[in-house]
C-alpha cells in the first residue's frame, strides 16, 4: 500500500472535517481502512505519523485527543 | 521582590503544621512572574469560588499528541505571567530513582524555560512541571531529550507506566517491577505518545500483593506480583517474633482465609486455602516467604471517578511468569487495545467497556478462557451464584 497516498487521503478527511466533527485518530484509521481498498490500521497508522512528525497535522485535547489541521 | 498582590485567603493556607503549598509558590514568585502571577489568579478565585483555568487545545511539540497539558488563564491581560501556564510531564524512571545531578538537570531546564514550580509526581506517576508558555515548549523539549529524558503519556493514550521499586529494595518482590515497566515503556513507545485510544490506559506494576503503589485501584491494567506453591516457614525466626508479637492475634485472627494455625509454638499454612494476600509475610519478613514460582496476576479495569464512578480491577490472568521478553504479556495487551478499540465509546475506559459489554463478551474477544480465579474480589467470581440455602448447607 502506497503510504503517500494514504497520506493524501487523511489530510482530505481533516480537511473536509474541520468545523464539522472533530475526528479521533481511530476514527481516522477506521475511515481509511473503510475508503482505501488494502490500507490497513498499521498503514494508516505510519502515514499519519509522517503527516504529525512534518507538521501538517496536530493533536488536539477536548476531553479527548483529536487531529486537526494546525493553526494558521 | 515583594507581593505583587494581597493574598488573604491563600495566607490563611500557610497556617497550621502541614506543609503549604502556597508557602512554595511564594518561594517561586521571588524568581519568576509565572509564580507571581498565579498567586494573584488563584487569590482570586478563592475569592470568586471560580476557576479561571481553561485547559486543553492545540499545543504540544511536533510529533507527539502527549506530554504536554495545555493551560490557560481567562484574565491573560490582568495576569499576563498565567497568561499561558501548560503543564509538561516528564517520564520518571523506573522505581522513582534519581541522582541528585539529573534532578538538578531538570530543574535547571525548568528555571531557564518555565514557572520553577513542580508537582513530584503526578498520581501517573510523571515528573510534573507546572507553568511553562507555548513558545518554550519546543526548547525545553530539546533540551530535555538531549539529555536522554522523554516526556510522558497524556491525552487519549497509553500513560507513563509506573511501578514500585520492587526488587531493587524489596526482597519479597515476586516480578522485576521495574524491568517489566521500562520494556513497557520502551514497546509501547507510539501507543504513548501518538493517541490513539477511546481514551487513557494506565499500567502500573506492583512486586506483590501489598500493592504499594495501588494498582488494583489506580490501573487499567494492575500486574501484581505473586507465587504458586506454599509459602516458606522458618519456625525459629517464627519463636523470635513470638517474643515481641501476639502471632495468635496479630497473624492467625487476620489472616483473610483463615488458612494459618499456631499451636504448641508452631506456625502452620494450609496452603490450598491461601489466597496470597502477603499480610502474614509482611509482617514476618524474616520468617515467612513467598513460594518458590514467582510471577503476576494480571488485573483489569480500574479507574478512579472522572466521567463516572470509581472501579477496581478484575483479575483475568491468575498466573503468568512474566520474564523477558515478555511476548505472551504483549501479545495479550495487543489483544485488549483491539477489543477496546473495536468496541468502545470516546471516552470510555476499558473497565467501563468490560461493564458494558460483559465479562464472558469481554473474554471471547480477547481469546481468554474462563476461569474461577478471575474474580473481582475475593470469595466472589462471576460464575457462580449462591443462595443463602446453599451457603447454609
Amino acid at each position: 500500500m502506497d503510504i503517500e497516498s494514504i497520506k493524501k487521503e487523511i489530510v482530505a478527511l481533516i480537511e473536509e472535517s474541520m468545523g464539522k466533527k472533530k475526528l479521533k485518530p481511530g476514527d481516522v484509521f477506521k475511515k481509511i481502512v473503510e475508503i482505501h481498498p488494502g490500507a490497513t490500521k498499521d498503514n494508516a497508522k505510519a502515514a499519519l505519523r509522517e503527516l504529525m512528525d512534518a507538521g501538517t497535522l496536530v493533536y488536539s485535547y477536548k476531553g479527548g485527543s483529536y487531529v486537526e489541521m494546525p493553526p494558521k | 521582590m515583594g507581593k505583587k498582590y494581597a493574598t488573604p485567603l491563600l495566607d490563611e493556607l500557610k497556617k497550621g503544621a502541614f506543609p503549604s503549598f502556597v508557602t512554595e509558590i511564594e518561594k517561586a514568585a521571588e524568581k519568576t512572574e509565572y509564580a507571581r502571577d498565579l498567586l494573584g489568579l488563584l487569590e482570586q478565585s478563592y475569592r470568586e469560588k471560580l476557576t479561571h483555568w481553561k485547559h486543553g487545545g492545540i499545543v504540544g511539540v511536533r510529533g507527539y499528541g502527549g506530554g504536554v497539558i495545555g493551560r490557560y488563564s481567562d484574565l491573560p491581560d490582568k495576569y499576563p505571567g498565567v497568561a499561558h501556564f501548560h503543564t509538561v510531564r516528564v517520564n520518571q524512571p523506573s522505581g522513582f530513582y534519581y541522582t541528585t545531578a539529573a534532578l538538578r538537570e531538570v530543574m535547571g531546564i525548568w528555571d531557564k524555560y518555565g514557572s520553577g514550580l513542580t508537582n513530584m509526581h503526578g498520581s501517573t506517576g510523571d515528573m510534573v512541571l507546572l507553568g511553562t508558555n507555548t513558545e518554550s515548549l519546543e526548547a525545553i523539549f530539546a533540551e530535555l531529550s538531549s539529555r536522554g529524558w522523554d516526556l510522558g503519556g497524556s491525552g487519549s493514550a497509553m500513560r507513563t507506566p509506573s511501578c514500585c521499586l520492587g526488587k531493587s529494595r524489596c526482597e519479597w518482590a515476586c516480578i522485576d517491577t521495574m524491568a517489566l515497566t521500562n520494556e513497557i515503556t520502551q514497546h509501547f513507545q507510539d501507543e504513548m505518545h501518538r493517541p490513539a485510544f477511546p481514551y487513557k490506559f494506565k499500567f502500573k506494576v506492583a512486586g506483590c500483593a501489598v500493592d504499594c503503589i495501588a494498582s488494583i485501584a489506580r490501573a487499567d491494567m494492575s500486574i501484581i506480583g505473586t507465587w504458586k506453591g506454599d509459602i516458606g516457614i522458618k519456625q525459629d525466626e517464627v519463636a523470635n517474633y513470638s517474643k515481641t508479637m501476639d502471632i495468635q492475634k496479630e497473624i492467625i485472627d487476620m489472616c483473610p482465609t483463615g488458612c494459618m494455625t499456631y499451636t504448641g509454638g508452631k506456625l502452620s499454612i494450609d496452603n490450598s486455602n491461601c489466597n496470597r494476600c502477603m499480610h502474614c509475610i509482611a509482617q514476618m519478613t524474616k520468617a515467612l516467604s513467598p513460594g518458590p514460582e514467582r510471577g503476576a496476576t494480571i488485573l483489569l479495569g480500574s479507574k478512579a471517578p472522572i466521567v463516572t464512578g470509581a472501579l477496581m480491577s478484575w483479575v483475568i490472568v491468575p498466573f503468568i511468569k512474566l520474564e523477558p521478553p515478555y511476548e505472551e504479556f504483549f501479545e495479550l495487551v495487543g489483544k485488549i487495545w483491539e477489543w477496546w478499540d473495536e468496541h468502545g465509546k470516546n471516552r470510555e475506559r476499558i473497565g467501563e467497556l468490560i461493564e458494558r459489554m460483559g465479562f464472558p463478551t469481554f473474554l471471547k474477544g480477547v481469546e481468554l478462557t474462563p476461569h474461577p480465579a478471575m474474580i473481582k474480589s475475593p470469595r466472589r467470581d462471576p460464575f457462580f451464584f449462591w443462595d443463602e440455602e446453599d451457603i447454609q448447607r
